[in-house]
């Protein structure tokens, strides 16, 4: 349940990170200043979250030592970061380096990141998640790891994949009743919902997010999955109340069969001692149940002091093979630079999840999509809690919010 | 019979507010053992269990005090420079203009005192913009004052600091009879004199409240400190610790709920031991 | 007795004039001193960075303070004014400047201003031109400026710089086929590059006389591409113009240049709108549900504040002078010393509906849906509330009861009261007395408590046939949040112009509460 309103802790950061800087891009009542441009060193600052500090900051450190510069980690709040990232550039506050969850419209909506280009070793990279960095045909991100969610299964309580998300319900409800599991699957929706997890279900009724730029969520693909999810919410095979850490801990406490999650929960899993396999997402629907493909990126600001050496991190860096195999070390995600999946995929986990994510969906990388994770998400949870009398119409609803939103957005 | 009966009068008298008490302490401190209990846990979970205690292990504070990344100790000096800077001197502040309210008469007092708490009712979580803006141009004619510093940081505590402080040594001030001061100035006492001599012993009491609010929420505070410090090395514990639990990859809870506890600790401990003050201080110098 | 207690009026005119002390007028030269000096410098570094209205402001801020220091009369400004210089610079300005947003369209989308979204959607707009080659490249520099050897994929040598096309040259050293160095140029290494990095960045060496055909430009100095400018500033129509297509992008005077269909270009810039957001606010307020939210945030307000005060009162005065007094006073305030995210976290984990410890172990597997009953969570989130703000209020009052004269409790008691009367008649006003400007800035703070509900609840349980996504503990700040901070797009002006009115309403309210405040105070 934690792990999910860290989401929102992170929501007040948001505002307040963001509130604040962009101050300056807001008519400022102080005339402009023309202070002399800081000395300009070739020391490079790189914002991101905690955990990708621990992984990138002794490769970093290496490489620029190689390269005769300095580098200097911050560490920021993962959900306010973006937003401190928008408000900092214009601001002349911002670091040189962002690396983060894609979000390329956003990024360049905002004007804080500059182009980059590749050249040749544009060919390096996995082009789903090359183009996940574009905008318009420009590049601005450059990708490093490819990352989807997948069903561990706990191979003592369930020793067979189970056909479909019924079967494994089924399964799991017989484990329940004999005592041997709290719950029949687990998924951490709470408190807020979590589409994100939820996506592959959803996709195997068909549905989709959008067909270009017209949102097609709420097509009749959308309210079935709306009607089985009022149904799974009502039969406790998906319980609302179940955060992320819960549904982690049941499944390292070996109380549940099946999760729903991503590699980062991988390490802790292992050390669990709990036997697992990485099995697809079931199918709910009838066809493939297909997750999101998540993409992580370093961008290069804007208004970066030290365009040259924030280009060699993003062009030299970022594109060698050493770089991605000792990233994939610290996250063990699939790499997107080709020459590291080489290397990486003799480990079964990452091939599991690799051979899921050939199927996975990109996060439509329009604008748009940013009206519609919370309407989703809400919707999602009132129809779980049966707070929706009617699932269908709650679906249909939701499309209208979202298309009010993003009419209201421009 | 006897014994019986006197121990109803106990109940009566006193066994009832030692009940509310306990009853009370268990209240506040029962959430708080999931704190305890994670920071001791093996686990990375905070309260994902129900049983609590259920394991032990120093290994999140030893991860939590020797994590270069994440400058725990510093983070604690920090709050401990910062929050008992920023309370020592807005107290004062607050004191001299609660000490004008009650004492002197001039024209716009009563709005005047109103208008400092009104000010201070605006919702800071949606100011913090021109926070930072201000705070930006300081710094860059006088980079003292500027970001990513503990100077900068604590002079706008100093600008909200001052309403609620001043109402609540202004009502204070009134009930320390004005004979006292009237009978120094006869003396030929000078005012300034008569303040800190006089006036500020006896309110010791509402000085120490008033000084511990501050600090508490000085150090509690967020959203200003995230706005102004961005450098690990010169954040509040309030501040770091927060990057230390990101969505999804959740294995910091331990070390968190232990940074969490550290942090608590100055302010417990100052309450302990600074109690006596608020309850002992009027009891010399009281109504004559 | 109470007369005692109720300050005279001051006996104005008849002032003593008291003995000056030496120490006293030395200390207050002293500081004085310092003020100005440190002002002084303040007004120095103002005018060195072109700060020159602050300047003013610090010029205009020291004579006051030294007008006022150094005249006999206005005794009050003397005490008042250290900490108002803090209030005006950083409370009075936040609003000032809070007011000014609200009129802007600052947020997502609109984040720079205008000068730098032309120079971002420029730079966005140069692109490598297709199919193009890689050329070997090393900078050279003479006479400080920079240029770009290149060896094109041909083995062709050539050199130019900005406004210099490239033309052929004969280099003095090659290196495995690639030109390194020419006369009368010195070439730069990698490490002497970073010392000229933004000059770097700078330098667009065109491949001919005709612009349009590209500019050569190096990123990394050791390799470049050609690029072409799609999009060209014409600062006499305020108009972007596409180089190739023809195509003209119109400021829509709304912070974003659009094309004939209305297609934007990104990013847009910040720009003042007027009173849209207010309208838009008003627009929402038109709605009858927020007059739902509205009664709700009050009714939390109150009773959240009631309670919290009742229960820290109550404390103060229970446990006072019991033998263990100072332990219990200590757990008691612990939930005080810990950051409302964090405890706020506990409690929502706490009340889970199936896996809490209250439903799971203290009421043995009931099935209490705490934050999930429209009715419930918002007892549920007050009751909390109390749990975080009860601490404060008993400080509070611990610190307020010392200032009621044990005399008159004494006096009363042998008078016959009993110590109920003693309570309500003598100790409860006189605390009320003190503490209920507290209870104004307290309501104030619960009006507007983002913290405990938003990390609660979120506002919900979720009501899906809301029209403004209010759900049933949505207060006005956890709506205001939901309107103008969507997934990852804020709109600031949207949010300052909610917070304005929200301000003016608190203002409303509590002006009416402190006329209360004073009646109270007149009485006693």
């Amino acid at each position: 349940m934690f792990a999910s309103h860290r989401k929102k802790v992170g929501a007040v950061l948001t505002a307040i990170g963001a509130l604040v800087l962009t101050a300056c891009a807001a008519p400022a009542p102080a005339p402009e200043t023309t202070t002399a441009a800081p000395e300009v060193s070739g020391k490079l600052t790189v914002w991101t979250e905690d955990y990708y500090v621990a992984i990138f900051e002794p490769l970093a450190q290496e490489w620029a030592a190689e390269v005769g510069i300095e580098i200097e980690f911050v560490t920021k709040e993962f959900s306010e970061m973006t937003n401190q990232f928008i408000a900092a550039v214009p601001a002349g506050e911002g670091p040189d380096i962002f690396i983060a969850g894609m979000n390329t419209s956003l990024l360049v909506g905002n004007g804080v990141v500059a182009p980059v280009e590749l050249g040749d070793k544009a060919g390096l990279f996995s082009p789903n998640a090359l183009a996940a960095g574009q905008l318009d045909g420009v590049q601005y991100g450059i990708p490093f790891s490819i990352e989807n969610v997948a069903v561990y299964r706990n191979t003592d309580l369930a020793p067979e994949p189970a056909a479909t998300f019924d079967d494994a319900i089924a399964a799991g409800n017989a484990l329940v009743d004999a005592g041997s599991a709290d719950s029949p699957f687990a998924v951490g929706v709470g408190p807020d919902g979590n589409p994100y997890l939820l996506m592959g279900l959803q996709s195997s009724f068909g549905s989709t997010l959008f067909n270009g730029e017209e949102l097609t969520i709420d097509d009749e693909a959308g309210q079935a999955f709306a009607s089985a999810l009022a149904g799974w919410g009502a039969s406790g095979a998906i319980n609302p109340d179940m955060g992320l850490d819960i549904a982690l801990n049941q499944f390292k406490e070996g109380r549940t069969p099946y999760l729903i999650t991503g590699p980062w929960d991988l390490n802790g899993i292992k050390e669990s001692g709990v036997p697992y396999v990485i099995d697809p997402i079931p199918s709910a629907g009838g066809q493939v149940a297909a997750p999101f493909a998540g993409n992580f990126a370093a961008y290069q600001s804007a208004e970066s002091q030290n365009p040259l050496a924030a280009s060699l991190f993003m062009t030299d860096f970022m594109t060698r093979t050493k770089t991605a195999v000792g990233i994939f070390e610290g996250n063990k995600t699939l790499p997107a630079l080709i020459p590291a999946q080489e290397e990486v995929s003799s480990d079964p986990d990452v091939a599991a999840f690799a051979a899921i994510g050939a199927s996975a969906v990109s996060i439509p990388g329009i604008s748009a999509m940013n009206q519609v994770w919370g309407p989703w998400g809400e919707t999602q949870m009132a129809i779980l809690r049966g707070q929706a009398a009617d699932p269908v119409k709650a679906w249909i609803d939701m499309g209208v919010k979202i298309r009010e939103a993003i009419a209201a957005a421009g | 019979m006897k014994t019986r009966s006197s121990f109803l009068g106990w109940v009566a008298k006193r066994g009832w507010r030692h009940l509310v008490a306990i009853v009370m302490s268990v209240i506040a401190v029962f959430p708080l053992l999931y704190v305890l209990s994670a920071s001791f846990a093996v686990s990375g979970t905070l309260t994902a269990s129900n049983q609590i205690f259920a394991s032990f292990t120093l290994d999140n504070y030893v991860e939590l005090l020797s994590d270069p990344g994440r400058p725990y100790l510093k983070w604690w000096f920090n709050t401990l420079i910062i929050s008992a800077s920023a309370a020592t001197i807005a107290l004062l502040f607050g004191a001299l203009a609660a000490y004008a309210f009650s004492r002197l008469r001039f024209s716009g007092r009563r709005f005047g005192l109103g208008a400092l708490v009104l000010a201070q009712m605006f919702p800071q979580f949606l100011g913090v913009v021109a926070i930072f803006l201000i705070v930006r141009t300081l710094g860059e004619a006088i980079p003292m004052l500027g970001l990513n510093t503990h100077t900068g940081l604590i002079v706008v505590y100093l600008g909200g600091a001052l309403g609620v402080n001043t109402y609540l040594m202004y009502g204070y001030f009134n009930t320390i009879p004005r004979e006292i001061d009237e009978a120094a100035k006869i003396d030929g006492v000078s005012h300034v004199r008569t303040f800190f001599t006089i006036i500020l012993p006896l309110a010791a009491p509402v000085l120490v409240v008033v000084w511990m609010i501050t600090y508490i929420a000085v150090a509690s505070d967020f959203v200003i400190a995230s706005t102004i410090l961005s450098d690990p090395n010169m954040q509040t514990a309030t501040v770091g610790l927060f990057t230390m639990i990101s969505l999804f990859r959740s294995d910091n809870w331990g070390a968190f709920s232990a940074g969490a506890l550290l942090s608590a600790l100055p302010v417990v401990l100052m309450f302990l031991f600074g109690q006596k003050y608020i309850i002992g201080g009027l009891t010399t110098g009281s109504v004559k | 007795m109470l007369r005692l207690l109720t300050p005279k009026p001051a006996s104005a005119g008849s002032e003593f004039r008291p003995r000056v002390s030496i120490f006293g007028l030395i200390s207050k030269i002293i500081l004085i001193a310092l003020v100005n000096a440190l002002g002084l410098f303040m007004v120095s570094q103002f005018f060195l960075v072109n700060q020159v209205g602050l300047a003013v402001f610090a010029i205009l801020g020291l004579v006051i303070i030294n007008v006022i220091y150094w005249r006999r009369k206005g005794l009050p400004a003397k005490y008042l004014t250290p900490g108002l210089v803090f209030l005006l610079a950083f409370q009075v300005f936040v609003i000032i400047y809070t007011v000014i947003i609200s009129f802007t369209n600052s947020g997502t989308g609109h984040n720079v201003s205008k000068e730098s979204a032309i120079e971002s959607i420029i730079n966005n707009s140069i692109v490598r031109l297709e199919g193009s080659p890689t050329y070997n490249v090393r900078v050279l520099e003479q006479g400080g400026n920079l240029f770009l050897l290149a060896t094109s994929p041909d083995g062709e040598f050539l050199l130019g710089g900005n406004n210099q096309p490239l033309e052929s040259v004969v280099p003095s050293n090659i290196v495995s086929g690639i030109a390194t160095e020419v006369d009368g140029y010195s070439t730069l290494e990698l490490a002497q590059l970073f010392a000229v990095q933004e000059q770097l960045a700078e330098l667009t060496v065109p491949l001919d006389e005709d612009p349009a055909k590209g500019y050569l430009r190096s990123a990394n100095g050791s390799s470049a591409f050609i690029f072409v400018q799609n999009l060209l500033f014409d600062a006499s129509t305020n108009t972007l113009v596409h180089s190739s297509t023809g195509e003209t992008f119109v400021d829509n005077g709304e912070g974003n240049f659009v094309d004939a269909n209305g297609e934007q270009l990104q990013p847009g810039w910040s720009t003042t709108v007027g009173f849209a957001n207010y309208s838009k606010v008003f627009g929402a307020a038109a709605q009858f549900e927020l007059l739902g939210v509205f009664v709700w945030t009050l009714s939390y307000a109150v009773a959240s504040v009631a309670l919290t005060f009742g229960l820290g009162l109550f404390l103060a005065i229970t446990i006072n002078g019991l033998r263990g007094t100072r332990v219990y006073r200590s757990l008691l305030i612990l939930p005080y010393a810990f950051p409302v995210f964090l405890s706020g976290l506990i409690w929502s984990g706490l009340l889970n509906e199936t896996f809490g410890y209250v439903n799971q172990v203290l009421l043995g597997g009931a099935e209490v849906p705490w934050l999930q009953d429209p009715i419930l969570a918002k007892i549920s989130v007050i009751l909390v509330s109390v749990w975080f703000g009860f601490p404060y209020f008993f400080l509070v009052c611990l610190g307020a009861l010392q200032s009621v004269p044990t005399e008159l409790a004494e006096a009363a008691r042998v008078d016959g009261a009993k110590p109920f009367q003693v309570f309500s008649q003598i100790t409860l006003p006189l605390v009320l007395v003190a503490t209920s400007p507290l209870l104004v800035a307290g309501f104030a703070f619960s009006f507007n408590d983002f913290n405990t509900i938003f990390v609660l609840t979120s506002g919900g349980p979720i009501n899906v046939d809301s029209s403004i996504s209010a759900g049933a503990t949505d207060i006005l700040i956890t709506l205001v949040y939901k309107q103008a901070f969507v997934s990852d797009t804020v709109d600031f002006g949207l949010a300052s112009a909610f917070a304005v009115i929200i301000f003016l309403v608190i203002t409303i309210m509590s002006v009416f509460l402190f006329r209360r405040t004073r009646a109270l105070e007149e009485v006693y």
